[in-house]
């Protein structure tokens, strides 16, 4: 059974311009051990669907749905219980790891509380199992940083410490949300290999969440795609990649400049990303963009394929010619 | 033919306040910039790629006059910056533009989009009237992809993709000779991402433009730049036509920069050997005597720690600066 189940998740924000429909009508799982990718561009409710899993949602935004953590229903529970689940079960970490660290404290501090907290340690039990954790995320001279402030360290070794905070409970599942964005590319495939290095050693759940494809082919096992707030394509990593199903999906991972291909024209995708202010779109919310749609796209919302291990949503796609793209590779 | 442009030994130091408690501990130094020589010819695009804190934003704002070289000297057209007058320096300014990486800060948000584009050209050339001022910002919009109707719209109705656009168009509006673009499109989404590249690669075929692309990734310099340079900790350590820089690296920081960059295609991504590089980039603060890369580099040898590597040219356009560079063909015998 999935370790996390989520069926029909909306997020809806109440703003002065009037509603934004943030997330629509989302459902997947997440297995035991697996690393799944959340893909999506700036403002497909990547980030929000994570928010709404961890209970840490805006206050003007409003979920609907369910989320199941092993078989319980967490989505609305009760702030005390939820923090429960974020302290032992649900680790999430942040983009930026400049602004989720407390600048006023000192990593130890900051460190030792988590567990003292929550696991009742005492100050010097807390203080060596944070100073192990630190070491197994290679943080050099992790007894020197154990004692620094935040901006004594730079941005990857702020990661890192975000990282060992977030392992210090155990969790079942770890979510990062755009882990890498903010760090060079060296820092970047160091922070990755740390990654899948934790799924091994602690078989740590990591839902992943970027824009990043290279990242998504790098480590996940599946990856979700999402744009304007729907999923498009669900699949394994490989699949996805070498057969894409939904336009979107085919499009991006032409559009993505490649250090191994040579082309004299990056194919772009028409248009700009939606706006997700006013009334949910009746169709599909890439059809004002894309190549394949036609008229029926901009009033039906397609329903979910499947085949095999992979999903998609499109009208253009249905179960017959899914099919045969899937077989034809 | 004298080169558009040209960066002779470019030094930028920072002087910090000086740490401790006494107000008269010596200032520190944060060197920025070192040793730095390039040329740039014309209708030449030239990529500068770094991790952050290897000065490559310093570099773009000492060429455009922002940030005041140490020593070293600036020339546009065989002439020195520093030694020209006001009037001409301004007049110099106009032929050398910027586009700047978020390009919502970038732009005034009580400013609509068409004075945003206009003011360049109001403040080169005041004698323009109203009208004619509003005709070449209307062909410009309609160059760079926006249409001219937006002319009285804020940025802040714009998307990411367009608000960069309008940026171009701005840097574009007094025809210059030369665009300094600054992570141009490191904001953008990957969708929008392409359109802006491919938007840039046709305007500099079409005003034949000269380009500084500064940037932090790889794959975007291989779609539009000729010739790439590599920075790491204020100093230059590569430089070489943008292909051969990719395919055929010398210097250990380039190979292991190129070989960090995820490739979007998982079964080249998990083959692919990959050193990693270990640590990070060490504080510009208190550079070390030797190489500048020498405390990450894999390659090191005793000299490394000691002498400085000056820039070789290995052959023609392909410079490196290290003692032990890595020779495809030497490695292959091996």
């Amino acid at each position: 059974m999935a370790l996390l189940q989520t069926r029909n998740l909306s997020v809806t924000f109440s703003t002065a311009d009037g509603p934004v429909h943030a997330v629509n009508d989302i459902s997947f799982n997440l297995c035991r051990g697996e690393i799944l990718a959340i893909v999506g561009e700036s403002g497909s409710g990547k980030s929000q669907t994570a928010f709404a899993i961890m209970g840490l949602l805006a206050r003007n935004a409003h979920a609907a749905g369910s989320v199941r953590f092993g078989g319980k229903e967490i989505l609305g529970l009760h702030e005390t219980s939820m923090a429960r689940i974020r302290a032992s079960d649900i680790a999430m970490i942040f983009q930026n790891p400049m602004t989720s660290l407390n600048p006023y404290k000192r990593i130890s501090s900051q460190m030792t509380e988590v567990l003292r907290l929550h696991q009742g340690l005492s100050r010097r039990e807390a203080r060596f199992q944070c100073i192990e954790m630190l070491k197994s995320v290679n943080l050099a001279d992790a007894e020197i940083r154990f004692e620094q402030f935040p901006h004594e360290c730079s941005g990857g070794m702020r990661q890192r410490i975000m990282i060992a905070m977030s392992l210090l409970c155990r969790p079942r599942i770890l979510i990062a949300d755009e882990p890498t964005t903010a760090l060079d590319v060296t820092i970047q495939s160091q922070i990755v290999e740390l990654l899948k290095t934790i799924r091994q050693v602690y078989g740590t759940t990591i839902l992943l969440i970027t824009h990043d494809l290279g990242l998504v082919a790098g480590c996940s096992d599946r990856v979700m795609v999402m744009y304007g707030g729907r999923v498009m394509e669900t699949g394994p990593t490989e699949e996805i990649f070498a057969a894409p199903v939904h336009p979107y999906t085919a499009t991006l991972l032409e559009a993505v400049p490649r250090l191994d291909r040579e082309v004299s024209e990056l194919p772009s995708i028409p248009g700009n990303p939606p706006n997700m202010l006013g009334p949910i779109p009746e169709g599909c919310p890439f059809s004002p963009r894309c190549q394949v749609g036609d008229q029926t796209c901009f009033t039906r919302i397609p329903e979910v394929s499947r085949s095999g291990q992979r999903s998609w949503a499109c009208l253009k796609r249905d179960k017959g010619t899914g099919h045969e793209t899937v077989a034809g590779n | 033919m004298k080169p558009l442009l040209e960066i002779e030994n470019l030094k930028v130091d920072f002087t910090l306040p000086g740490q401790g408690f006494w107000p008269w501990s010596a200032p520190r130094v944060l060197t920025a910039l070192d040793g730095v020589s390039f040329r740039l010819k014309e209708r030449e695009s030239l990529g500068i790629v770094g991790e952050s804190g290897s000065g490559k934003t310093t570099l773009a704002r000492s060429i455009v006059g922002t940030v005041r070289p140490t020593s070293g000297k600036v020339y546009w057209r065989g002439k020195d910056l520093a030694t020209e007058s006001r009037q001409s320096r301004s007049a110099i300014r106009g032929d050398m533009t910027m586009v700047f990486q978020n390009p919502l800060a970038a732009l005034d948000p009580r400013m609509t989009v068409g004075r945003i584009i206009g003011e360049p050209l109001q403040t080169h050339h005041p004698d323009l009237s109203s009208s004619e001022v509003a005709r070449r910002v209307g062909t410009m919009m309609e160059r760079v992809g926006l249409l001219p109707n937006l002319v009285n719209r804020y940025p802040h109705e714009f998307s990411g993709g367009q608000c960069q656009r309008v940026g171009i168009a701005r840097a574009l509006i007094l025809k210059p000779k030369l665009v300094i673009c600054d992570e141009p499109v490191a904001a953008l989404d990957v969708s929008v991402r392409a359109q802006v590249v491919n938007l840039l690669r046709g305007l500099k075929n079409e005003f034949g433009l000269s380009l500084i692309i500064i940037t932090h990734d790889l794959s975007l310099v291989k779609h539009i730049a000729d010739r790439t340079c590599v920075m790491y900790l204020g100093h230059l350590v590569e430089v070489a036509p943008s292909s051969r820089l990719i395919h055929k690296p010398l210097h250990p920081y380039s190979r292991a920069l190129i070989s960090s960059v995820p490739v979007p295609d998982p079964v080249v991504e998990r083959q692919r050997p990959r050193p990693l590089l270990e640590g990070e980039i060490p504080s510009p603060i208190s550079i070390p005597p030797g190489c500048v890369f020498e405390s990450r580099c894999p390659r090191s040898i005793h000299r490394c720690a000691s002498h400085p590597p000056g820039m070789r040219e290995i052959s023609a356009d392909h410079g490196v600066a290290c003692h032990n560079p890595l020779d495809a063909d030497l490695d292959k015998g091996a």
